[in-house]
Protein backbone atom coordinates (compact mmCIF):
# COMPACT_ATOMS: atom_id res chain seq x y z
CA UNK A 1 0.00 0.00 0.00
CA UNK A 2 2.99 2.51 0.55
CA UNK A 3 4.23 1.57 -2.64
CA UNK A 4 1.62 2.31 -4.30
CA UNK A 5 1.17 6.01 -2.31
CA UNK A 6 4.99 6.73 -3.04
CA UNK A 7 4.48 5.30 -6.61
CA UNK A 8 0.76 7.47 -7.43
CA UNK A 9 2.32 10.41 -5.38
CA UNK A 10 5.38 10.18 -7.76
CA UNK A 11 3.75 9.97 -10.62
CA UNK A 12 1.64 13.17 -10.43
CA UNK A 13 4.62 15.08 -8.87
CA UNK A 14 6.56 14.59 -12.20
CA UNK A 15 3.29 13.78 -14.64
CA UNK A 16 4.59 16.34 -18.01
CA UNK A 17 2.55 19.35 -18.66
CA UNK A 18 0.06 17.08 -21.45
CA UNK A 19 -1.27 15.37 -18.44
CA UNK A 20 -1.34 17.74 -15.92
CA UNK A 21 -3.30 20.27 -17.96
CA UNK A 22 -5.72 17.62 -18.95
CA UNK A 23 -8.17 17.98 -16.50
CA UNK A 24 -8.25 20.61 -13.16
CA UNK A 25 -7.89 17.91 -10.85
CA UNK A 26 -5.07 16.24 -12.08
CA UNK A 27 -3.90 20.03 -12.23
CA UNK A 28 -4.62 20.54 -9.09
CA UNK A 29 -3.72 17.05 -7.69
CA UNK A 30 -0.53 17.93 -9.67
CA UNK A 31 0.15 21.03 -8.01
CA UNK A 32 -0.67 19.73 -4.35
CA UNK A 33 1.83 16.83 -4.25
CA UNK A 34 4.51 19.33 -5.12
CA UNK A 35 4.00 21.97 -2.39
CA UNK A 36 3.25 19.02 0.09
CA UNK A 37 6.85 17.93 -0.29
CA UNK A 38 7.93 21.75 0.19
CA UNK A 39 5.65 21.56 3.15
CA UNK A 40 3.70 24.48 2.02
CA UNK A 41 0.11 23.43 2.30
CA UNK A 42 -1.77 27.39 2.29
CA UNK A 43 -0.65 29.72 -0.15
CA UNK A 44 0.83 32.07 3.24
CA UNK A 45 4.24 33.85 2.37
CA UNK A 46 6.41 36.04 4.09
CA UNK A 47 8.81 37.21 1.83
CA UNK A 48 10.00 41.12 0.90
CA UNK A 49 8.22 44.11 0.68
CA UNK A 50 6.16 44.09 -3.38
CA UNK A 51 5.60 48.03 -2.73
CA UNK A 52 1.81 47.34 -3.16
CA UNK A 53 -0.47 50.85 -2.79
CA UNK A 54 -3.33 49.87 -0.63
CA UNK A 55 -5.24 53.34 -2.32
CA UNK A 56 -5.51 51.36 -5.52
CA UNK A 57 -7.92 49.09 -3.29
CA UNK A 58 -11.99 49.14 -3.84
CA UNK A 59 -14.29 46.65 -1.75
CA UNK A 60 -15.38 43.57 -4.08
CA UNK A 61 -11.87 43.81 -5.83
CA UNK A 62 -10.21 40.22 -6.19
CA UNK A 63 -5.94 40.38 -5.05
CA UNK A 64 -3.77 37.60 -6.86
CA UNK A 65 -0.56 36.93 -4.85
CA UNK A 66 2.72 34.96 -6.48
CA UNK A 67 4.53 32.97 -4.38
CA UNK A 68 8.01 31.99 -6.37
CA UNK A 69 8.05 29.17 -4.15
CA UNK A 70 4.60 27.89 -3.68
CA UNK A 71 2.45 25.53 -6.49
CA UNK A 72 -0.98 25.75 -7.74
CA UNK A 73 -0.28 27.80 -10.80
CA UNK A 74 1.82 30.92 -10.77
CA UNK A 75 -1.15 32.74 -8.99
CA UNK A 76 -0.15 30.61 -5.64
CA UNK A 77 -3.07 32.66 -3.18
CA UNK A 78 -6.32 34.60 -3.81
CA UNK A 79 -7.83 36.89 -1.58
CA UNK A 80 -10.85 39.36 -1.69
CA UNK A 81 -10.48 43.01 -0.35
CA UNK A 82 -13.76 43.88 2.17
CA UNK A 83 -12.74 47.31 2.51
CA UNK A 84 -11.08 49.20 6.08
CA UNK A 85 -7.67 48.02 4.94
CA UNK A 86 -8.94 44.31 5.09
CA UNK A 87 -9.14 41.27 2.84
CA UNK A 88 -11.21 38.21 3.57
CA UNK A 89 -8.84 35.04 3.55
CA UNK A 90 -8.96 31.11 3.67
CA UNK A 91 -5.92 29.82 3.75
CA UNK A 92 -5.05 28.19 7.28
CA UNK A 93 -6.70 25.27 8.91
CA UNK A 94 -6.02 26.56 12.34
CA UNK A 95 -7.92 29.48 11.60
CA UNK A 96 -10.72 28.93 9.31
CA UNK A 97 -11.54 32.05 7.07
CA UNK A 98 -10.72 35.16 8.95
CA UNK A 99 -10.73 39.11 8.03
CA UNK A 100 -6.72 39.32 7.46
CA UNK A 101 -5.15 42.64 7.43
CA UNK A 102 -3.25 43.92 3.84
CA UNK A 103 -0.27 44.56 5.30
CA UNK A 104 0.37 40.59 5.30
CA UNK A 105 -0.20 40.54 1.36
CA UNK A 106 3.08 42.95 1.35
CA UNK A 107 5.66 40.66 0.85
CA UNK A 108 4.89 38.37 -1.64
CA UNK A 109 6.57 37.93 -5.13
CA UNK A 110 3.88 39.87 -6.68
CA UNK A 111 0.29 41.28 -5.96
CA UNK A 112 -1.97 42.11 -8.34
CA UNK A 113 -5.66 43.50 -8.27
CA UNK A 114 -8.13 42.83 -10.30
CA UNK A 115 -11.53 44.97 -10.31
CA UNK A 116 -15.00 43.19 -11.47
CA UNK A 117 -16.60 44.55 -14.09
CA UNK A 118 -20.54 44.43 -12.41
CA UNK A 119 -22.68 47.07 -10.81
CA UNK A 120 -22.08 49.03 -7.20
CA UNK A 121 -25.06 46.85 -6.26
CA UNK A 122 -23.44 43.91 -7.13
CA UNK A 123 -20.15 44.05 -5.53
CA UNK A 124 -21.40 45.62 -2.27
CA UNK A 125 -23.45 42.12 -2.55
CA UNK A 126 -19.89 40.07 -3.19
CA UNK A 127 -18.92 41.64 -0.08
CA UNK A 128 -21.68 40.07 1.80
CA UNK A 129 -21.90 36.87 0.51
CA UNK A 130 -17.62 36.83 1.29
CA UNK A 131 -18.65 37.99 5.04
CA UNK A 132 -21.13 35.57 5.75
CA UNK A 133 -18.02 32.74 5.39
CA UNK A 134 -16.21 34.04 8.08
CA UNK A 135 -15.64 31.23 10.50
CA UNK A 136 -15.89 28.73 7.88
CA UNK A 137 -13.15 25.99 7.54
CA UNK A 138 -10.25 25.53 5.24
CA UNK A 139 -10.54 22.28 3.65
CA UNK A 140 -8.11 22.52 0.68
CA UNK A 141 -9.65 19.49 -0.71
CA UNK A 142 -12.90 20.31 -0.41
CA UNK A 143 -14.26 20.72 -4.40
CA UNK A 144 -16.61 23.55 -5.38
CA UNK A 145 -20.20 21.67 -4.46
CA UNK A 146 -19.25 21.58 -0.63
CA UNK A 147 -21.02 24.14 0.76
CA UNK A 148 -19.52 23.83 4.84
CA UNK A 149 -15.65 24.65 3.44
CA UNK A 150 -13.90 27.05 1.80
CA UNK A 151 -9.93 27.33 0.47
CA UNK A 152 -8.80 31.12 -1.19
CA UNK A 153 -9.99 31.27 -4.16
CA UNK A 154 -13.06 28.55 -3.87
CA UNK A 155 -14.18 31.56 -1.25
CA UNK A 156 -13.72 34.42 -4.10
CA UNK A 157 -15.59 32.15 -6.53
CA UNK A 158 -18.82 31.36 -4.26
CA UNK A 159 -19.08 34.88 -3.18
CA UNK A 160 -19.59 36.00 -6.61
CA UNK A 161 -21.68 32.63 -7.34
CA UNK A 162 -23.48 33.86 -4.54
CA UNK A 163 -24.08 37.11 -6.07
CA UNK A 164 -25.08 35.72 -9.34
CA UNK A 165 -21.95 36.72 -11.31
CA UNK A 166 -19.97 33.70 -12.70
CA UNK A 167 -16.07 34.51 -12.36
CA UNK A 168 -15.12 31.20 -14.51
CA UNK A 169 -16.94 27.56 -15.09
CA UNK A 170 -17.59 25.70 -11.56
CA UNK A 171 -14.28 23.41 -12.39
CA UNK A 172 -14.37 20.51 -9.16
CA UNK A 173 -11.53 22.76 -7.83
CA UNK A 174 -11.22 26.83 -8.95
CA UNK A 175 -7.46 28.03 -8.46
CA UNK A 176 -6.32 31.36 -8.55
CA UNK A 177 -5.49 30.94 -12.05
CA UNK A 178 -8.79 30.06 -13.43
CA UNK A 179 -9.49 33.36 -11.35
CA UNK A 180 -6.47 35.41 -13.27
CA UNK A 181 -8.33 34.42 -16.86
CA UNK A 182 -11.75 35.58 -15.34
CA UNK A 183 -13.55 37.68 -18.14
CA UNK A 184 -15.52 39.54 -15.28
CA UNK A 185 -12.15 40.75 -13.87
CA UNK A 186 -10.10 43.52 -15.31
CA UNK A 187 -6.54 43.60 -13.89
CA UNK A 188 -6.41 47.45 -12.75
CA UNK A 189 -2.61 47.02 -11.13
CA UNK A 190 0.21 44.81 -10.62
CA UNK A 191 3.26 45.22 -8.18
CA UNK A 192 6.67 42.97 -8.33
CA UNK A 193 9.01 42.46 -5.63
CA UNK A 194 12.59 43.71 -7.82
CA UNK B 1 -4.34 -12.27 20.13
CA UNK B 2 -1.70 -9.82 21.74
CA UNK B 3 -2.68 -6.15 21.86
CA UNK B 4 -0.20 -4.95 19.37
CA UNK B 5 -1.39 -7.02 16.91
CA UNK B 6 -4.96 -5.23 17.57
CA UNK B 7 -3.49 -1.94 17.48
CA UNK B 8 -1.63 -2.58 14.01
CA UNK B 9 -5.04 -3.79 12.79
CA UNK B 10 -6.48 -0.69 13.83
CA UNK B 11 -3.98 1.27 12.47
CA UNK B 12 -3.64 -0.17 9.36
CA UNK B 13 -7.52 0.15 8.55
CA UNK B 14 -7.13 3.56 9.66
CA UNK B 15 -4.67 4.46 6.89
CA UNK B 16 -6.57 2.24 4.59
CA UNK B 17 -9.51 4.57 5.51
CA UNK B 18 -7.55 8.00 4.82
CA UNK B 19 -6.65 6.74 1.35
CA UNK B 20 -10.40 5.73 0.90
CA UNK B 21 -12.12 8.79 1.96
CA UNK B 22 -9.11 11.13 0.21
CA UNK B 23 -10.03 9.26 -3.05
CA UNK B 24 -13.87 9.45 -2.67
CA UNK B 25 -13.82 12.97 -2.42
CA UNK B 26 -11.56 12.99 -5.79
CA UNK B 27 -13.56 10.42 -7.57
CA UNK B 28 -17.20 11.28 -6.28
CA UNK B 29 -17.17 15.18 -4.89
CA UNK B 30 -20.69 15.76 -5.04
CA UNK B 31 -21.45 12.75 -2.34
CA UNK B 32 -19.71 14.05 1.07
CA UNK B 33 -21.59 11.19 2.58
CA UNK B 34 -19.53 8.06 1.04
CA UNK B 35 -16.62 9.95 3.01
CA UNK B 36 -18.39 9.55 5.98
CA UNK B 37 -19.61 6.52 5.51
CA UNK B 38 -15.70 5.29 5.20
CA UNK B 39 -15.47 6.83 8.19
CA UNK B 40 -18.64 5.28 10.28
CA UNK B 41 -17.24 1.81 8.84
CA UNK B 42 -13.85 1.71 9.99
CA UNK B 43 -15.10 2.95 13.51
CA UNK B 44 -17.91 -0.03 13.50
CA UNK B 45 -14.66 -2.28 12.73
CA UNK B 46 -12.91 -1.12 15.23
CA UNK B 47 -15.84 -1.35 18.14
CA UNK B 48 -17.04 -4.62 16.67
CA UNK B 49 -13.20 -6.18 16.87
CA UNK B 50 -13.15 -4.79 20.30
CA UNK B 51 -16.59 -6.42 21.78
CA UNK B 52 -14.78 -9.70 19.87
CA UNK B 53 -11.53 -9.42 21.98
CA UNK B 54 -13.51 -8.98 25.19
CA UNK B 55 -15.69 -11.94 24.72
CA UNK B 56 -12.79 -13.88 23.60
CA UNK B 57 -10.96 -13.10 27.26
CA UNK B 58 -9.19 -9.39 26.44
CA UNK B 59 -9.14 -7.08 29.13
CA UNK B 60 -9.91 -3.72 28.39
CA UNK B 61 -6.29 -2.43 29.29
CA UNK B 62 -4.79 -4.09 26.37
CA UNK B 63 -7.78 -2.68 24.33
CA UNK B 64 -7.00 0.70 25.29
CA UNK B 65 -3.58 0.61 24.59
CA UNK B 66 -4.23 -0.61 21.40
CA UNK B 67 -6.56 2.16 20.57
CA UNK B 68 -3.88 4.50 21.44
CA UNK B 69 -0.67 2.99 19.85
CA UNK B 70 -2.90 2.95 16.80
CA UNK B 71 -3.94 6.69 17.00
CA UNK B 72 -0.46 7.57 18.27
CA UNK B 73 0.76 9.39 14.93
CA UNK B 74 -2.97 11.64 15.36
CA UNK B 75 -2.38 12.73 18.81
CA UNK B 76 1.21 13.26 18.04
CA UNK B 77 0.43 15.82 15.36
CA UNK B 78 -2.58 17.18 16.76
CA UNK B 79 -0.45 18.50 19.66
CA UNK B 80 2.54 19.68 17.59
CA UNK B 81 0.41 21.68 15.23
CA UNK B 82 -1.34 23.18 18.58
CA UNK B 83 2.03 24.82 19.37
CA UNK B 84 3.08 25.56 16.25
CA UNK B 85 0.13 27.03 15.32
CA UNK B 86 0.84 29.33 18.92
CA UNK B 87 4.00 29.93 17.81
CA UNK B 88 2.52 31.59 14.99
CA UNK B 89 3.42 29.03 12.37
CA UNK B 90 6.74 28.05 12.19
CA UNK B 91 6.23 25.70 9.62
CA UNK B 92 3.08 24.05 8.23
CA UNK B 93 3.42 20.56 7.85
CA UNK B 94 1.78 19.64 10.97
CA UNK B 95 -1.89 21.42 10.39
CA UNK B 96 -1.74 19.96 6.85
CA UNK B 97 -0.84 16.48 8.31
CA UNK B 98 -3.14 16.70 11.02
CA UNK B 99 -6.21 17.44 8.08
CA UNK B 100 -4.85 14.43 6.52
CA UNK B 101 -5.08 12.27 9.10
CA UNK B 102 -8.44 13.54 10.09
CA UNK B 103 -10.29 13.16 6.71
CA UNK B 104 -12.59 10.75 6.97
CA UNK B 105 -13.79 12.72 9.85
CA UNK B 106 -13.78 15.92 8.48
CA UNK B 107 -17.36 16.07 6.77
CA UNK B 108 -19.15 15.61 10.35
CA UNK B 109 -16.00 18.25 11.51
CA UNK B 110 -17.16 20.67 9.29
CA UNK B 111 -21.26 20.38 9.81
CA UNK B 112 -20.54 22.25 13.45
CA UNK B 113 -20.52 25.65 12.82
CA UNK B 114 -16.96 27.86 13.40
CA UNK B 115 -17.05 30.61 15.11
CA UNK B 116 -15.48 33.80 13.44
CA UNK B 117 -14.47 35.64 16.49
CA UNK B 118 -12.12 32.87 18.29
CA UNK B 119 -8.49 32.41 17.37
CA UNK B 120 -8.89 28.91 16.19
CA UNK B 121 -11.58 27.04 14.01
CA UNK B 122 -13.69 25.02 15.48
CA UNK B 123 -12.96 22.67 12.43
CA UNK B 124 -9.26 22.43 13.48
CA UNK B 125 -9.99 22.69 17.43
CA UNK B 126 -12.49 19.55 16.81
CA UNK B 127 -9.45 17.65 14.58
CA UNK B 128 -6.51 17.99 17.36
CA UNK B 129 -9.23 15.94 19.93
CA UNK B 130 -10.85 13.54 17.08
CA UNK B 131 -7.14 11.18 17.50
CA UNK B 132 -7.84 10.90 21.27
CA UNK B 133 -11.60 10.19 20.72
CA UNK B 134 -10.62 7.88 18.11
CA UNK B 135 -8.13 6.05 20.47
CA UNK B 136 -11.06 5.52 23.53
CA UNK B 137 -13.08 3.47 20.92
CA UNK B 138 -11.95 0.21 22.06
CA UNK B 139 -12.69 1.01 25.24
CA UNK B 140 -15.62 1.76 24.42
CA UNK B 141 -16.31 -1.69 22.75
CA UNK B 142 -15.57 -3.06 26.19
CA UNK B 143 -17.73 -1.03 27.56
CA UNK B 144 -20.78 -2.66 25.60
CA UNK B 145 -19.11 -5.82 26.56
CA UNK B 146 -20.05 -5.38 29.99
CA UNK B 147 -23.42 -3.93 29.47
CA UNK B 148 -24.62 -6.67 27.26
CA UNK B 149 -22.93 -8.99 29.85
CA UNK B 150 -25.22 -7.51 32.56
CA UNK B 151 -28.33 -7.44 30.54
CA UNK B 152 -28.20 -10.65 29.33
CA UNK B 153 -26.75 -11.95 32.11
CA UNK B 154 -23.42 -13.64 30.21
CA UNK B 155 -20.76 -15.28 31.73
CA UNK B 156 -17.69 -13.43 29.87
CA UNK B 157 -14.02 -14.17 31.13
CA UNK B 158 -14.36 -10.34 31.64
CA UNK B 159 -16.56 -10.82 34.69
CA UNK B 160 -13.90 -14.13 35.43
CA UNK B 161 -10.98 -11.55 35.62
CA UNK B 162 -12.82 -8.94 37.19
Amino acid sequence: MVMIAVGSWTFLALSPPFIVESSPTIRLLHSLTRELVKGHFNGNYHGVPNGARLKDLRPGGVILLHNQNGAYGYWTHAVLYVGGGKAIDANDFSRGTILSPMPGYLTYDELSVFRPQISAFQKQQVVQSALQKLGYPYNPFAPIQDQHSEYCSKLVWHAFHDSGVQLCPAYQWVLPDDLAHSKVLHQVADWKHG
Amino acid sequence: MRWTGLARKYFYSYLLTITLSLLLSILVPDHLWTQEFVGALWAVFVLSTSVKAMTRGESASPLLRAGLFSQLPGIFIGTISLVTTMLNHPWEWAEGLLELWTYPFLPLEEKIKSTASSAFSTTFLLSCLVPAVLACIPLFGSFITVVRAKIFGYETSVWEKH
